[in-house]
């Protein structure tokens, strides 16, 4: 089972959101389950975001963000949704400089990233309602 | 807070005789004295003082209307108007006691829509979800535009009382929208006003199309929260449902970088509606009740609706809209433009009640109590407005919650704060509304004029208003309701 905690900033409720989409899905799990990697996701003209995966947690960081991460990766939020929504491949997109990764040299880190992010993205892009009636049911 | 001025309603006929003539005019399962069925109509959300009314009843026509009306003027007994008390502002509360005439059981009929014409003619109950359900079902090529409330809340109150929906950037006020009322008078007189006035008897439902070149006499009942007679029917304007449309989230970073968005988009009149709020509401929509702001984030959400006839159409509303933001980013504002129907699958699909109106906000129902300084602003003051309200909410320790809207084109705006709050917990109701009333000081200085007035804020206003205003204000007051019977106390009458 995947922990992920309920983060209170704009960036970290979307991941969150984007995350949980997937968190009973065993082969989502047995990619997240220590993974053990800090990320920072900056979205231009937003802030930066760590997420840091631990065992079976997965934390968000706004504040005292971690020197050393394994990967950084900044883009804009039109890029981003281009990703989410098939309209841009992401590997292109770095290509294109839309995307900006530090630490791109990690390949396995970066391909387990693509693996998690972007996957569990363009999931909840095609089909949301997934993840809005879960929601609902938590709260009844 | 302003004292309730008690009348003894009873002094020229007993409680018992009143019981027996509405039970007479209305029959008796439509009237009650019962405590615990007056109870609910005794307060609302906010923290206007409660007081109980004497007597519900539950009219089903106009002749019921006027047989209440002459009776009550007689006897000189409050009648106090009621849908379905969703209002924020008090405004249902009998505070002087008496009638409360229930529309929102049975005169909740849609009487005609009109489609060649473009206006609805309704009772005073029919409700956003009804008028929405039965123009998608019967009318899908119509319209009406709804505001940020319950689709429960009353559609004719909405309108008689100036409220702004989600097609204000473009029509302004919804009582600009009215077509035509009938109403009934202190005398027991029904007056048909617009361009169904014509005829003797009861008007065609095909008349109710024009409100002017007469005279415009609707002004004696619009904004007057029903001090001068009680409205038993009302056509609103209805327009063209484009096939094509598309909403914007426009994020702004910098505490006032979100009044140019209002005011310049707004202008370029292609936006249906620009409704604006504080960050901090985003996140209470995503069940995070007392929301904290953190430094870098972006400050206002704001949504900018657009529609159109065709692709092409739209694409070049699009592109006149994106274009007006990149001037602002140019001029050096923050400003980040998305697609929110893309945005909301990624952030939370819980962000669409924003959307798909009528609907019930959790922003505004996960508290018992609510309240807030709604007004209609002058459009440059806006900077002004968000720096010093955003400084009261934080001395107060509350979270920021302002709501704004760009009205016809940027001629003006809304400006409201709002307070959710848990009214049943001791002391709560007094803090809030030490903060509100500061909050309504510094933004009627500044020239915000609110609507759907509390009487303490009404008091506050008659300091400020001209003499010669308040003194007309009287005159016609005292005409239409010489017995003061007509919802009483409301602006301090």
């Amino acid at each position: 089972m995947i922990n992920i905690e309920k983060a209170d900033d704009l960036l970290g409720i979307s991941v969150h959101n984007i995350l949980s989409y997937r968190k009973n899905e065993e082969k989502f799990i047995k990619l997240v389950n220590n993974w053990n990697k800090k990320l920072i996701i900056e979205i231009e003209k937003f802030y930066p975001l760590e997420v840091i995966f631990e065992g079976n947690q997965v934390r968000f960081k706004i504040e005292d963000l971690d020197e050393e991460v394994d990967l950084r990766i900044m883009m804009s939020l039109d890029t981003l949704l281009d990703i989410a929504f098939g309209r841009l491949n992401p590997i292109l997109g770095t290509t294109m400089r839309k995307v900006k990764i530090k630490g791109m040299y990690r390949l396995f880190t970066l391909l387990k990233f693509l693996r998690i992010f972007v996957k569990s993205m363009k999931m909840v892009a095609a089909n949301p309602n997934q993840n809005y009636y879960e929601l609902n049911k938590e709260t009844r | 807070m302003t004292s309730i001025k008690e009348r003894n309603i009873y002094e020229n006929i007993s409680k018992e005789d009143v019981k027996a003539q509405l039970e007479s005019i209305f029959g008796k399962p439509n009237v009650t004295e019962k405590q615990v069925d007056l109870y609910p109509y005794s307060y609302d959300m906010t923290e206007s003082n409660p007081h109980m009314p004497d007597f519900i009843v539950i009219p089903e026509n106009e002749s019921q209307l006027v047989e209440l009306v002459k009776f009550c003027n007689k006897n000189i007994i409050p009648i106090v108007p009621y849908i379905s008390g969703n209002n924020v502002g008090g405004l249902t509360i009998p505070e002087q006691g008496g009638i409360i005439v229930d529309f929102g059981k049975k005169m909740n009929k849609i009487l005609h829509v009109d489609d060649e014409m473009m206006y609805a003619l309704l009772e005073p109950g029919v409700t956003f979800g009804q008028l929405e359900k039965h123009l998608e079902e019967n009318f899908p090529h119509l319209r009406y535009s709804y505001p940020f409330a319950p689709p429960y809340a009353g559609v004719v109150g909405n309108a008689i009382l100036s409220g702004m929906n989600n097609l204000s950037c473009k029509l302004g006020s919804m009582g600009d929208s009215i077509n035509g009322l009938e109403v009934i008078t202190a005398d027991g007189n029904i007056t048909r006003i617009g361009s169904c006035f014509y005829g003797k008897k009861e008007a065609d439902v095909k008349s109710w199309w024009s409100r002017y070149p007469m005279p415009d006499l609707m002004g004696l009942f619009i904004n007057w929260q029903g001090m001068t007679g009680l409205v038993s029917k009302c056509a609103v304007q209805l327009w063209p449902k484009p096939n094509f449309k598309k909403t914007y989230l426009a994020v702004t970073f910098g505490l006032t970088d979100v009044a140019s968005v209002l005011r310049e988009a707004g202008r370029t009149e292609v936006v249906d509606d620009i409704s604006a709020v504080s960050i901090e509401v985003v996140k209470m929509t995503v069940e995070l009740p007392e929301p904290k702001k953190y430094a870098n984030e972006p400050d206002f959400a704001a949504l900018l609706v657009i529609s159109a006839t065709s692709n092409k159409h739209l694409e070049a509303k699009k592109e006149i809209l994106e274009k007006t933001i990149e001037s602002l980013n140019e001029e050096g504002k923050n400003i980040v433009l998305a697609d929110v129907d893309e945005f909301s699958k990624l952030f939370s699909l819980r962000v669409r009640c924003y959307l798909d109106l009528p609907a019930a906000l959790l922003s505004l129902v996960e508290y018992s109590g609510l309240t807030w300084f709604g007004s209609y602003a002058p459009s440059h003051k806006l900077e002004e407005l968000i720096q010093k309200v955003d400084t009261i909410f934080h001395k107060h320790d509350i979270p920021s919650f302002i709501y704004m809207k760009s009205m016809k084109s940027s001629h003006y705006s809304i400006f409201r704060p709002i307070m959710r709050y848990k009214k049943f917990t001791e002391g709560e109701e007094e803090r809030y509304h030490t903060c509100l009333e500061e909050i309504t000081d510094t933004c009627i200085d500044l020239g915000c004029i609110p609507y759907k007035t509390p009487t303490w804020m009404t008091e506050k206003l008659r300091k400020k208003i001209n003499p010669g205003w308040l003194g007309l204000f009287e005159k016609v007051k005292n005409c239409l309701d010489p017995n003061n019977i007509f919802n009483p106390g409301r602006w301090n009458t």
